[in-house]
C-alpha cells in the first residue's frame, strides 16, 4: 500500500512543478461551467419564471458550480495512459514490476484529482463572496461525511470505467477515439448538461442507479440537500455494488489484453 | 556455479499482417487477411550461469530483443521451454519480477518532472527495498557511476548519459540477480559508454550478478563481457568464450601497410581481405606465414611504403567473420 501512497505524493509534488500550466488550465477547466450556467441564465430569463422544474436560478447555479467542481474526481487519465502505453509498447516497462497498474494509476490520478479540487476550491472561495445570493452554503456534517464518501466511491468508479476503456487498445487501433466519445455520453448521464431529474420521470430512478450519477449529480444534490441521509446511504451501497463488478470486469479483461500483448510484444 | 537462465529450444512465431499497397488492395484485403509468419527466434539453447555477463550480439531483426523480452516474461514464446532463476517468466510472480531488472536504452523509467532521487524512491516502495539497503545501495551506485551531485536535479535538465545513468541506478537499486541491459549505451557519447562498461564489470566483481547484454557497440561487448552469443535470423549461430573469440581465426593476422600516397585498394585484393582503407593505407587479413613472402613482393614493387605493422584480429572483425560465415568457425577466411 505505502508504494501507492507515495507516488500518489509523487504526482503532487510533480504537477506543482508548473505554476503557469496551473493557473492556466484552472482558467480553462471553468470556462464550460460559466458557459453552462450563463445559458441557464438566458432560459430563465427568457421564459420569464423563478422556477424551472423544481429548480430555482439560485439551484441552478449552485448545482452547476458545486457539480463542476466534484466533477475533478472524475479520474480518466488512467485509462487514456494506459491506452497509450499499450499503444507505444511502454506497458513492457510496466508489466515487469513487480506492482500492479491499475492501482498504481489510480493514486497517480487521485493525486492530480485532488490537487484540480483543491485549486477550484480555492477559486470558489475568491469568487462565491461575490455571488453569495446566488448559492446556498447550508449543509450537515452527516452529510458532508456522506458527500466524501460519495466522492471518494465516484474516484474509484471513474477510473475503473475508464482503465476499463482504456484497455480496448489490447485490441483496437483507435482506442482513443471511442474513449472521446464515449466520453460524452458519460458527461450527459452524469448530469453535465442538465441535471439527472430533467429527465422523463420513470428514467430517473435508473439514471441515478447507474454507476454515472455519483460522479457529480448525485454528490450535488447532496450538497444541496435534496437527497436524505438514508437514500444517500441506499445510493452509496449501489455504487460500491458497481465497484465490484467494475473490479471483477477489470481483472477479467486485464488477464485477456496481457495474454494478447504478450503474445505479440510491446 | 548455478545456472541462472536456461532456454531449451525457444522459439517465437511472430504472425504479421501483410497488405499490398493501394487503395484496392486495401479494400481487397479487408475482407481477406493474408498473414505471413516469421520466426523471429528459433529453437534456442543456451544455459548461463549465476555471475556470468553474457552479450548477445548480432544485426537488427536477429531476434536479440525477442530473446530478452522471452526472458523478462513479456512475451510468451511460441514454444520450447525457459526458466530464469527457477521460474517460468511469464507467470510473473512477484518475487520472479523483484529479482531481474530489464534496463531498455531507448525506454526512460524516471518521471522527467522530478529529480531522480524521488523515482529511486518509489522504486524502493515498490520493490520492497529495506532502509539501509536503499540508502547502501544508492551510495554505492552514484559513487560508481559519478552522479552523486545529480541526484536532486530535476531529470529533463540532464544529459542523455547522465539521464543513462539514473537509469541503471534505478534498475540495480533493489539489488537484481539477473539484469538484462538491452543496448545500453546507445546513443551516448564515448566517456559515458566507458562510464558504463566499467560500471558493468565493477558491479559484476562487487555482487556477481549475472548480467545480458546487447549492444551495437562491439566494443561494449569485449569490454564487458566473459561470453558471446551470436544470433542471426533468430538462430544461434555461435556461443563461446571471449578466450575462444581470440583465439578464433589465429592462423590469420591483420597486416596494415602505410604508403607515402594514394593507393589504389583493387592492387591488394589477392593478398587478403580488405577491412579498412584509407587514402594512403590500408589493413588487410592475410595468413600468418604468408607474411613475409607479401611485404617482400611489396618491397620488390619499389612501392612507397611508410610502415608496416602486423596485429591480431580485433575482436570487431572476428565477429564479423563468424557472422559472414552464419557461425561457422572453422570455414577458413578466405585468402
Amino acid at each position: 500500500m505505502r508504494k501507492y501512497l507515495y507516488s500518489f505524493k509523487l504526482y503532487l509534488v510533480s504537477s506543482l512543478q508548473y505554476r503557469f500550466d496551473t493557473v492556466l488550465s484552472l482558467v480553462m477547466s471553468n470556462i464550460s461551467m460559466l458557459v453552462t450556467i450563463l445559458f441557464w441564465m438566458v432560459i430563465y430569463r427568457s421564459n420569464r419564471t423563478e422556477v424551472i422544474n423544481g429548480y430555482t436560478i439560485t439551484d441552478m447555479i449552485t448545482f452547476f458550480v458545486v457539480s463542476s467542481l466534484f466533477r475533478t474526481f472524475i479520474l480518466n487519465g488512467g485509462g487514456f495512459e494506459i491506452s497509450g502505453l499499450i499503444k507505444s509498447g511502454e506497458l513492457s516497462k510496466a508489466l515487469i514490476k513487480p506492482h500492479s497498474i491499475n492501482m498504481f494509476l489510480y493514486w497517480k490520478y487521485l493525486s492530480s484529482a485532488l490537487f484540480e479540487f483543491l485549486k477550484q476550491f480555492l477559486l470558489l472561495l475568491l469568487i462565491v463572496p461575490f455571488f453569495t445570493g446566488y448559492l446556498t452554503w447550508d449543509i450537515s456534517v452527516h452529510s458532508v461525511i456522506l458527500l466524501i464518501l460519495h466522492l471518494l466511491t465516484s474516484t474509484v468508479i471513474s477510473h475503473l470505467i475508464w482503465f476499463l476503456l482504456g484497455m480496448m487498445a489490447f485490441w483496437l487501433e483507435q482506442a482513443q477515439a471511442v474513449m472521446w466519445s464515449f466520453a460524452v455520453i458519460l458527461n450527459f448521464l452524469s448530469g453535465m448538461f442538465m441535471p439527472l431529474d430533467f429527465f422523463p420521470r420513470w428514467s430517473v430512478r435508473v439514471l441515478e442507479f447507474m454507476p454515472f450519477a455519483v460522479f457529480s449529480y448525485i454528490p450535488a444534490k447532496i450538497y444541496m440537500n435534496q437527497i436524505t441521509f438514508t437514500e444517500g446511504v441506499s445510493l452509496l451501497v449501489v455504487y460500491i455494488s458497481w465497484v465490484l463488478v467494475f473490479i471483477v470486469l477489470n481483472s477479467i479483461v486485464w488477464k485477456a489484453g496481457v495474454k494478447k500483448y504478450s503474445a505479440i510484444g510491446g | 556455479m548455478s545456472v541462472a537462465i536456461s532456454a531449451k529450444k525457444l522459439s517465437k512465431t511472430y504472425k504479421i499482417h501483410e497488405k499490398q499497397e493501394g487503395l484496392k488492395n486495401s479494400i481487397k484485403d479487408f475482407f481477406n487477411r493474408r498473414y505471413t509468419y516469421k520466426n523471429a527466434v528459433n529453437n534456442l539453447d543456451m544455459t548461463i550461469e549465476k555471475g556470468e555477463i553474457v552479450g548477445l550480439l548480432g544485426e537488427n531483426g536477429a531476434g536479440k530483443t525477442t530473446t530478452l523480452k522471452m526472458l523478462t516474461g513479456i512475451l510468451y514464446p511460441t514454444s520450447g521451454e525457459v526458466s530464469v532463476l527457477n521460474y517460468t517468466p511469464t507467470h510473473r510472480k512477484r518475487d520472479f519480477l523483484k529479482k531481474i531488472a530489464f534496463v531498455m536504452g531507448n525506454k526512460s523509467e524516471i518521471n522527467w518532472d522530478l529529480p531522480a532521487v524521488d523515482t529511486f524512491r518509489y522504486q524502493k516502495l515498490v520493490y520492497q527495498v529495506p532502509d539501509e539497503l536503499y540508502r547502501k545501495n544508492l551510495d554505492m551506485l552514484s559513487e560508481m557511476l559519478n552522479v552523486k551531485h545529480l541526484l536532486n536535479i530535476q531529470l529533463r535538465r540532464l544529459s542523455l548519459g547522465e539521464r543513462m545513468k539514473m537509469e541503471l541506478i534505478n534498475s540495480f537499486l533493489y539489488s537484481p540477480e539477473v539484469v538484462f541491459l538491452d543496448e545500453p549505451t546507445i546513443g551516448l557519447d564515448l566517456n559515458s559508454q566507458l562510464a558504463i562498461r566499467k560500471f558493468v564489470r565493477d558491479y559484476r566483481e562487487e555482487r556477481k550478478t549475472t548480467i545480458i547484454i546487447t549492444s551495437h557497440y562491439m566494443d561494449d561487448i569485449e569490454e564487458t563481457c566473459d561470453r558471446v552469443i551470436l544470433l542471426s535470423k533468430g538462430n544461434k549461430i555461435f556461443d563461446g568464450t571471449m578466450n575462444e573469440i581470440s583465439g578464433l581465426y589465429s592462423s590469420n593476422k591483420v597486416l596494415q601497410l602505410v604508403f607515402d600516397q594514394t593507393i589504389n585498394p583493387n592492387e591488394f585484393e589477392k593478398y587478403g581481405e580488405i577491412i579498412e582503407v584509407k587514402d594512403n593505407s590500408l589493413k588487410l587479413i592475410i595468413k600468418k606465414e604468408q607474411y613475409r613472402d607479401i611485404v617482400a613482393e611489396l618491397i620488390n614493387q619499389n612501392r612507397n611504403l611508410v610502415d608496416i605493422s602486423l596485429t591480431n584480429i580485433p575482436f570487431k572483425n572476428i565477429i564479423n567473420q563468424v557472422m559472414a560465415r552464419d557461425g561457422d568457425v572453422n570455414a577458413e577466411i578466405p585468402v
